[in-house]
């Protein structure tokens, strides 16, 4: 119990810090202000665009630490990253066409819908390419799922080439990639609240079958579950999870990976309890990160994903250190 | 109560016949030791009427249902299966895993996972992480996690292999006071044990069935000693037959 | 006869610059002050980017381009020439086929990585311009008259624009100048490209009667949205399409900006202030009028 106040409490104190970072710093005065409806310019700005945002860095922190949470329970690999599986190659090469290519339609519609798409249908590519070759347990949608990004990574090179107009246009497709969360409206938040919450529920569904899972192919088959056709759904699952939160946040290294073994430290590796607290890392962990990539650079930003990545790479040596004592 | 039947198992992988044309019937409330020499096709066999490996010729029949066509709940309801080796892949307590084990059938029963602690003497364990258990409360672990829903019929495959002779006993006792009115398969290596507890024994060798039948007959089988290519010398003490190879 | 005598006069005159020009070999700075000298005037001209055709273009030399790059549509008359490049990079071996004698060339896209060593290798002079204000611009007008050959109609044209340049300023100087917020480019992840100084659009701002609201204070070069918000300009520019543009006002938090509630959000033309060139004249006056529109107006 008192695990899940801390985690609340973490996440509340990172809201709290996130809002007031930005290239030029606001004091929770100032946020109490701005949100008691102050109407200076700065407390609309406060309340417009940086409250949004970082409300929408947590929820694209939820939909990474679940679907993270689900790849490594799948895979039974604390390596496991959602982007194993075509995912980010489908991602970046949906968001290079709703970028470069003109389809009539308001980027901030397209955006989204074509990364989303991209990244869920890559998922559903690979699990077609491993059936068809017949390996349809982990290992060979693992070996698929390296193919198909490889496949999809050249396409996007490719598009980008054959697509790009002027000078910037490579830029624009590596300044999404490279991850990063903008404000959206609040129609938009809204509907990415509810899809979290949908996701948290989706994902919750699945905590028993990989609680089993976790005890080995045989004692889950043993157990009464149908591992392959578990590990199929699982991961169309958890792909739709990650899809959504690469729509919205673009490609997040590292908080796949991180927050599901906090949260592990943190709640044991029960599933009931590790989905909802990597989330809350999760989140926690982008906000953070999102305030990060705001305030390091004043009037510019560091794109989000070199953020968790260069926090990630200490992370993960840590990780092994701590391996390799125990 | 339920039987388990196979009709002419062919188990073939990767260009070996690991079963080669096995038929039996089990069941509905017995201990049955299957016995054998390394690489007879023991763990095959009983992973076979498990469910977890598929024939690749042949039928499994549990009751009047052919295994093939039952659902994996449907079967987990009526086989409970004890693997040679067990690893969970993350680090669980002793609580959360017989509670995994009480509600693999989809009901949420603190009453059974509580039951199975106490059957088992887990009460002081339940804390523990699977890393700190020894070898002992790991298999008395296993245990209450397979046999927490007490299924009708149960194979399982040399469960104490590597456990001390006291832990052994335990084990066998544990899988064979079940027999008065369920079904319960277990691979064998340790020959006294088998024939002190349990009620028939099955022989195997080379994939094939050598010999099947009450435990006091096949003590005194000559196929035995074919089997496992030894000359046994039989002693009968009041409470023991053994089995001593020369 | 004496219309014989002068016409053969006439001729010989007119061949006498050519002749003496042929034989001077032209000394040249470029914009990285490499010396440059080019034996005879260029015939066979190369120019990389729109900028530099159009220059090039406005000295009356269209005949002599024998290669330009993909992205230059102007003026008319260059658009059908071969192409040495353009969204792939830059082609050695078709520069190399139209047996250049001179390649003007810009600091972008890795174009001068790309071809300045191969070129120099193979013997083609290679004039590198950089424009970081436009008075700049018009230094490069005067100094590519010069490597042509035609100095005094680099004079000219540059005095002209020059002239022109002189009476823009002159007509919004005793004006207060608005803060201006120009946005020229808009990346994947929300973040703008913006006109800033030190560059020849932010230069031409500032000659149009503007001031920057926000002068980038980071090294890079990309702004958040939210620093654009913050400093509230009083006009604020786009340049690009009025579709873009309304689509970027009606994002989170751009409404509470001035400029947008005074419906001071101007769309202005790319080609005017994003290419080097003699329009960017073009561009100064028609920003003046949109910055201070009765002074224009005299």
């Amino acid at each position: 119990m008192k695990v899940w106040l801390g985690l609340v409490f973490c996440l509340a104190v990172a809201a709290v810090v996130a809002a007031c970072a930005g290239h030029e710093w606001a004091s929770p005065m100032d946020l109490a202000r701005a949100l008691a409806g102050e109407g200076s310019l700065r407390s609309r700005l406060l309340v417009e665009w940086r409250m949004p945002r970082v409300l929408a860095a947590a929820l694209v922190g939820v939909l990474l630490g679940l679907g993270g949470a689900v790849f490594q329970g799948v895979f039974r690999n604390p390596l496991a990253e959602p982007y194993l599986l075509g995912s980010a190659g489908g991602a970046a090469l949906g968001a290079t066409v709703a970028l470069l290519v003109p389809l009539g339609l308001p980027q901030s519609l397209l955006l989204p819908t074509l990364a989303f798409a991209g990244a869920w249908g890559a998922t559903v590519l690979v699990i077609g390419v491993s059936r068809v070759a017949g390996a349809v347990d982990a290992a060979g949608m693992l070996l698929a799922g390296v193919a198909v990004a490889a496949v999809l990574g050249a396409l996007r090179s490719f598009t980008m080439l054959a697509l790009s107009d002027e000078t910037v246009s490579l830029q624009i497709v590596l300044s999404w990639v490279l991850g990063g969360v903008q404000t959206p409206t609040w129609p938009i938040l809204g509907l990415l609240a509810i899809l979290s919450a949908a996701c948290l529920g989706l994902t919750l569904l699945f905590a028993r079958g990989l609680d089993m899972i976790g005890l080995g192919e045989v004692m889950a088959t043993a157990f009464g579950l149908d591992v392959n056709r578990f590990v199929a759904l699982a991961v169309l699952a958890g792909s739709v999870v990650v899809a959504a939160a690469v729509a919205f946040g673009g490609l997040v290294a590292f908080v796949g990976l991180a927050a599901p073994h906090i949260a592990r430290w943190l709640v044991g590796p029960m599933h009931r309890p590790l989905l909802p607290a990597s989330a809350l890392v999760g989140a926690s962990i982008v906000i953070i990160a999102d305030a990060i990539a705001r305030a390091a650079l004043p009037t510019s930003e560091i794109p989000l994903g070199m953020v968790t990545a260069v926090a990630g790479g200490p992370f993960f040596v840590l990780l092994l250190a701590h391996k390799l004592r125990t | 109560m339920t039987t388990i039947s196979a009709d002419g198992l062919f188990l073939r992988r990767g260009g070996a016949t690991l079963l080669a044309g096995l038929s039996l019937s089990l069941g509905p409330a017995s201990s049955v030791a299957v016995i054998g020499p390394n690489g007879a096709g023991k763990s095959m066999l009983l992973k076979t009427l498990a469910g977890i490996e598929t024939p690749t010729a042949g039928r499994v029949r549990v009751g009047d249902h052919d295994l093939a066509l039952l659902s994996s709940a449907a079967r987990a309801r009526q086989i409970g299966y004890l693997p040679q080796h067990f690893e969970p892949h993350w680090d669980l307590r002793v609580t959360d895993l017989v509670r995994l084990g009480a509600e693999r059938l989809g009901e949420e029963s603190r009453a059974v996972e509580e039951g199975a602690i106490a059957r088992f003497g887990l009460g002081t364990l339940r804390a523990r992480r699977w890393s700190t258990l020894s070898g002992g409360e790991r298999a008395r672990v296993l245990l209450a996690m397979v046999l927490a829903v007490d299924p009708p019929a149960l194979l399982a495959d040399e469960p104490a292999a590597s456990l001390d002779i006291r832990h052994r006993i335990d084990v066998v006792q544990a899988l064979v006071a079940r027999a008065t009115d369920r079904l319960s398969v277990v691979v064998m290596h340790d020959l006294d044990l088998t024939f002190r507890f349990f009620d028939n024994v099955i022989v195997m060798d080379a994939g094939r069935i050598v010999a099947h039948g009450r435990a006091q007959d096949i003590f005194d089988d000559e196929r035995l000693d074919a089997a496992f290519g030894v000359r046994f010398e039989r002693l009968v003490t009041t409470r023991d037959r053994l089995l001593r190879p020369m | 006869m004496r219309v014989c005598f002068r016409a053969i006069l006439a001729a010989a005159c007119a061949l006498v610059p050519v002749v003496t020009a042929a034989g001077d070999p032209i000394p040249l700075r470029d914009g990285l002050d490499r010396v440059v000298t080019l034996p005879a005037p260029p015939q066979r001209i190369v120019t990389i980017f729109a900028s530099n055709t159009e220059m090039v273009a406005a000295l009356g030399l269209t005949d002599r381009i024998v290669g330009i790059e993909a992205y230059t549509r102007y003026p008319p008359e260059v658009v059908s020439k071969p192409l040495v490049g353009g969204r792939l990079g830059f082609s050695v071996d078709a520069m190399v086929g139209l047996r250049p004698d001179l390649v003007i060339v810009t600091p972008a896209r890795q174009a001068v990585n790309q071809l300045l060593d191969p070129m120099e290798r193979l013997g083609v002079p290679v004039l590198v311009l950089l424009q970081r204000s436009v008075p700049e611009i018009f230094a490069n007008i005067r100094l590519l008259g010069r490597a042509a050959g035609v100095s005094d109609w680099g004079e000219a044209l540059a005095g002209r624009l020059e002239a022109r340049l002189a009476s823009t300023t002159q007509r919004v100087r005793d004006r207060k100048p608005p803060r201006v917020v120009m946005i020229t480019g808009r990346l994947g992840n929300g973040l703008l490209l913006m006109a800033r100084p030190g560059t020849y659009t932010g230069d031409a701002l500032e000659l149009a009667g503007g001031r920057f609201a926000l002068a980038g204070r980071g090294a890079i070069v990309q702004v958040s949205p939210e620093a654009i918000l913050y400093a509230d300009p009083d006009v604020l520019l786009y340049a690009g399409s009025a579709a873009d543009r309304d689509e970027l006002i009606r994002r989170p938090g751009w409404s509470e900006m001035r400029a947008v509630n005074t419906q001071r959000t101007y769309t202005v033309s790319r080609a005017e202030l994003l290419i080097p060139g003699p329009r960017v004249v073009d561009g100064v006056e028609h920003l003046a009028a949109l910055l201070h529109p009765v002074a224009a107006v005299q």
